[in-house]
């Protein structure tokens, strides 16, 4: 009896034997996003199952010669076919229909101008596609790293595993990292491109929205931006159909059951999977690093785009818009919306942007998915 | 010895067409990129501008659907229109009381 062998072969097998330090690094950062979500409060939904997902996914074993194994590169494993609804692009559309299910666009509906700031806004995603193209990335690459900036982490997902299916574990962590760190990202680049008596613009109060206009929004709108960028037909249908869902009055479960149960169970595996994929010998890479560069890049120009487009529409419009509103361009949902309510507030404590600022928030939402469409019928070709 | 490797080692420079070839791509790619996001920002823009333009437009279309359907003439027929109906009140409900609560104690100065 070879015991000695046995347990030698055992211990080679062991995750311990295999152990480099590229695993513990990610280790170590699975852990750090899990405090963050924890002990901070920041996005937990997202980064408590990104952080395990992280962890899990970073316990080395040995692969087969047939390729087989435990992560989710390996197929045939469980995690294989759970990050299959990430792969091939079926969690995002899911939870964008849980999105629209629980959005209210009756702000945009009262003040249909403020759309035009999250189109500014979108403008970030197309200067990182060309930062990222300077920088060495194939197009496919850098369209799936530009619509970071539009910072929304289901379109982000959907377009890189479309077009960059090997990069979707760092730009989902870094789409879903700046989305967290929107309070702190923003602030300092709104005060510095607007004045103080920008800032103290009270706007008026947004109109009431009758209920058949709710109903109307979201057929209309499909029809309007779905013919013009079919590749966004997923993204977009499923937002609408959900928030018609929500708004016709006849479904309330099935909106209920979109907004609650599914979109979480989609965000768990989602999340799980995305963070299992980071796997260190394909998440500890140069690219990953340009990859975070250009998402700060991307969160900072989509951002600016959004102050200065609003600065500029003033000099046309009568009833002037806060150009702090401009910042909620980017479609943060519905964190940068507060980041503007809190900075306003600042000013003047009796001047509430929220509702104003939720305008262009959702109207980014849109945009994104519209910008994703374009980048995925054009760059596929 | 070739006559690049001589050529290097008095120049310092390696001959290296592929380099070339190299930056050529990238120039045509960062090219075909800007033409790319141009006509990408031209397309978001136009298709939300549209969009903006077609919200604007909505009251004056219902204003027309309303004559030949007119507001509140639909029934909600079936078990999910009844008790949709029925949730909004109580809802209404539900956050009228909560708002009063909420002013109670601010203005108990708690």
């Amino acid at each position: 009896m070879d015991i000695l062998g046995r347990l030698g072969d055992f211990w080679g097998s062991t995750g311990f034997a295999s152990m480099t330090m590229g695993n513990l690094i990610m280790i170590a950062i699975g852990i750090f996003f899990l405090t963050l979500a924890i002990a901070k409060n920041y996005e937990p939904l997202l980064l408590l199952p990104i952080g395990f997902g992280a962890v899990v996914g970073n316990i080395p074993f040995i692969v087969g010669m047939d390729g087989s194994g435990y992560g989710v590169y390996n197929e045939g494993s469980v995690l294989y076919y759970i990050y299959q609804g990430v792969g091939k692009g079926v969690f995002p559309p899911i939870i964008f229909l849980g999105i629209g299910a629980m959005t209210d666009f009756s702000t945009m509906l009262s003040n249909p101008r403020l759309i035009l700031l999250g189109a500014a806004a979108q403008a970030g995603i197309f200067l990182t596609f060309l930062g990222a193209i300077a920088l060495g990335f194939t197009p496919g690459e850098a369209g799936a790293i530009g619509i970071i900036g539009g910072a929304d982490g289901p379109t982000s997902i959907f377009l890189a595993s479309k077009l960059a299916d090997d990069l979707v574990g760092p730009i989902a962590i870094a789409a879903y990292s700046y989305m967290a760190l929107v309070p702190i990202i923003q602030p300092p680049i709104m005060k510095l491109l607007t004045t103080k008596k920008e800032r103290l613009i009270r706007m008026k109060p947004p109109r009431v929205v009758s209920k058949r206009e709710k109903i109307f929004f979201p057929v209309i709108g499909f029809l309007a931006t779905a013919l013009l960028v079919p590749g966004a037909l997923a993204l977009l249908g499923m937002l609408f159909f959900g928030n018609l869902l929500k708004e016709s009055g006849v479904t309330e479960r099935l909106a209920e059951t979109a907004r609650t149960n599914l979109i979480d169970s989609v965000t768990i595996l989602l999340g799980f999977s995305v963070g299992a994929s980071t796997q260190a010998d394909v998440f500890l890479t140069t690219e990953s690093m340009s990859i975070f560069g250009l998402g700060a890049f991307a969160f900072c120009i989509a951002t600016s785009m959004g102050v200065l487009f609003a600065k500029f529409m003033n000099l046309f419009i009568k009833d002037k818009i806060n150009p702090l509103v401009g910042a909620a361009g980017v479609s943060a949902v519905p964190d940068s919306a507060r980041v503007v309510q809190h900075v306003g507030q600042k000013e003047d404590s009796h001047n509430h942007l929220l509702m104003h600022a939720m305008a262009p928030n959702v109207a980014g939402v849109i945009g994104s998915a519209i910008a994703a469409g374009y980048l995925l019928s054009e760059l596929s070709k | 010895m070739s006559i690049d490797s001589i050529t290097s080692s008095v120049v310092g420079v390696v001959a290296d067409p592929t380099v070339a070839d190299t930056s050529v791509i990238l120039m045509e790619n960062v090219m075909q990129g800007a033409i790319t996001s141009a006509i990408g920002i031209f397309i978001v823009f136009t298709a939300l501008a549209a969009l903006a333009l077609i919200i604007a437009a909505l009251p004056t279309i219902l204003t027309v659907v309303n004559k030949f359907i007119p507001e509140g003439s639909g029934h909600g027929h079936g078990h999910g229109g009844s008790v949709a109906k029925k949730k909004p009140a109580s809802d209404d409900s539900a956050i009228a009381v909560a708002i009063a609560a909420a002013f109670h104690k601010d203005n108990s100065g708690k």
